[in-house]
């Protein structure tokens, strides 16, 4: 009679103990899913949820999780004892732990050499013409900035990629007086027309209170930029003409339209004086 | 040490009697032969006409990288897998070696193989040097070269890692070709759709970029480095955990 009555009484315990474990997969697929969302909003892919929701959803489901894990293990203590103290829960639960300490050792490493702050990404240009490496001019003109730059990219997709190469290069000799970010004017078409932005390709570069549009990214074009902020001022140099001296408008065997593309590019405008 | 030395040279040697690997070699070898014989009409036929580009080896480096993201599967698919489905693993098990040997001897393997190609396309930038004056760039040349080594170490690592956790070939030939075709396709698409950090990241793990527009340009970073021996780091940790769990599953 006394068995009778255990093994009915183990019976509901099991199908109970059933339900807690169905219980908490549920609530761990929820987990799932909010945790995709939760990832997708971070990129700001997914916008259907507050963040903050988002979040204390999360904390819910996962409580839910813990409280069925836990209505399991009061109501079928044996079988929990013996799946923690088993030979694969035991050689498992390493494994695990080795994989999270191992991946987290690699993400933690990429992640230190990415930061500016700890200025572990050395760089070294193998070109024999030094391609890879800033003029001397903008490397001066970033020495010489007063205060902080903050550069805005307004690219469309796919052209970023050279852009940011040499943006972060720029950033990366400029003791952290240069900053940049980019924007996709068709996704923010409000951003570009706020910054006076028309067309793809183009960088806003801003100190204080002053901008200066940058027409496309290259070294010349961005040192033409931060110049004009540097010295707002319009410096003129006057060309004497109407003596046979030597033409700088137009292109000819000896004329001077180098020389004034150059001065040019250093923020100086060239006028022609007839004396 | 000396264990994964011999693993190492086993399958270096192993490599010679597959079929794959002839296969293999020659199509990089032929690909690149023909590609560098057009690059040479283009550069002549420009030069005819006063262009001034001088020819140098990244484009040819770059087409062998490129060749090795559909290669390389299918020199690892069989490293470890075709052990497992042959049951020689469980030899290789018993014997007295660590399972991370085992798998960087058989990483270390591929790598000698994937050197041994590379070392005969190094007759291109020996022809290149004596066509031009007054002769190529060298040290962006070693920069290349380190670049071509990289990818393909930390691509032979990430296919011995999932040849590791395949008993079928085929599958660890899908899977390894996916993953790369992401690493090195994939990335950047991903990273052009979102914005803000998240393409920081995308743009961060795309290989193409640490490839083509820094170690291939002459530009080295120490995050290139990181990068690909974290690569390289995973994928070993994957093959020798996925031999562990044999061990106890």
């Amino acid at each position: 009679m006394d068995n009778k009555k255990q093994s009915a009484q183990r019976a509901r315990n099991r199908s109970a103990s059933i339900i807690a474990l169905v219980f908490a997969l549920l609530a761990c697929i929820a987990t799932f899913f909010l945790g995709v969302m939760r990832g997708l909003a971070a990129m700001q892919l997914f916008s259907g949820l507050e963040v903050q929701d988002l979040n204390r959803y999360l904390l819910i489901s996962a409580g839910l999780i813990i409280l069925g894990v836990a209505a399991y293990a009061i109501m079928e203590p044996d079988r929990v004892r013996r799946f923690l103290t088993g030979r694969q829960a035991r050689y498992g639960s390493n494994t695990l732990i080795m994989s999270i300490a191992f991946l987290s050792i690699l993400v933690l490493l990429n992640v230190m050499v990415k930061t500016p702050r700890f200025a572990l990404d050395k760089n070294w240009d193998m070109t024999e013409e030094k391609l890879n490496t800033l003029s001397p001019e903008l490397s001066a003109a970033l020495e010489t900035l007063p205060e902080k730059v903050t550069a805005t990219g307004f690219f469309s997709q796919s052209s970023t990629a050279s852009a940011d190469e040499l943006l972060s290069r720029i950033q990366a000799n400029s003791n952290g007086k240069f900053e940049y970010s980019f924007v996709n004017p068709d996704r923010d078409p409000q951003a570009a027309l706020n910054a006076g932005i028309t067309g793809d390709g183009k960088i806003l570069l801003q100190m204080g209170e002053h901008k200066e549009i940058v027409a496309f990214a290259s070294e010349s074009e961005i040192l033409k930029g931060l110049l004009k902020l540097l010295n707002p001022g319009d410096n003129v140099v006057y060309f004497l003409t109407g003596h046979g001296e030597r033409e700088i408008k137009q292109a000819g065997d000896s004329s001077l339209t180098r020389a004034r593309s150059a001065l040019e590019t250093k923020n100086y405008t060239v006028r022609t004086l007839n004396l | 040490m000396r264990n994964i030395w011999i693993i190492a040279k086993r399958e270096y040697n192993h490599y010679f009697i597959s079929p794959i690997a002839y296969v293999v070699a020659f199509i990089i070898l032929i690909t690149i032969g023909i590609y560098f014989a057009y690059i040479i009409g283009i550069v002549t036929q420009q030069a005819l006409f006063g262009g001034m580009q001088a020819p140098d080896i990244t484009p040819i480096n770059w087409l062998f990288v490129f060749l090795l993201v559909f290669t390389i599967p299918a020199i690892t698919m069989r490293s470890l897998s075709e052990e497992a489905r042959t049951g020689t693993l469980e030899l290789l098990l018993t014997a007295p070696i660590r399972d991370f040997e085992l798998v960087t001897g058989k990483w270390l393997g591929g790598l000698l193989f994937i050197l041994t190609v590379l070392a005969v396309t190094l007759i291109y930038p020996i022809i290149l040097n004596s066509l031009v004056t007054p002769g190529i760039d060298q040290q962006l040349m070693i920069s290349s070269y380190l670049g071509v080594i990289l990818v393909a170490a930390s691509f032979l690592a990430l296919g011995v890692g999932i040849s590791a956790l395949f008993t079928n070939q085929i599958a660890a030939f899908f899977a390894t070709f996916g993953l790369f075709f992401i690493l090195w396709f994939m990335m950047g698409l991903f990273g052009n759709l979102v914005q803000g950090s998240g393409s920081e990241i995308f743009q961060y793990l795309n290989m193409s970029i640490h490839f083509t527009e820094n170690l291939n340009a002459g530009s080295i970073n120490v995050s290139d480095l990181v990068y690909f021996f974290s690569l390289i780091a995973l994928g070993l940790f994957v093959g020798t955990t996925a031999v562990e769990v044999r061990r106890w599953r």
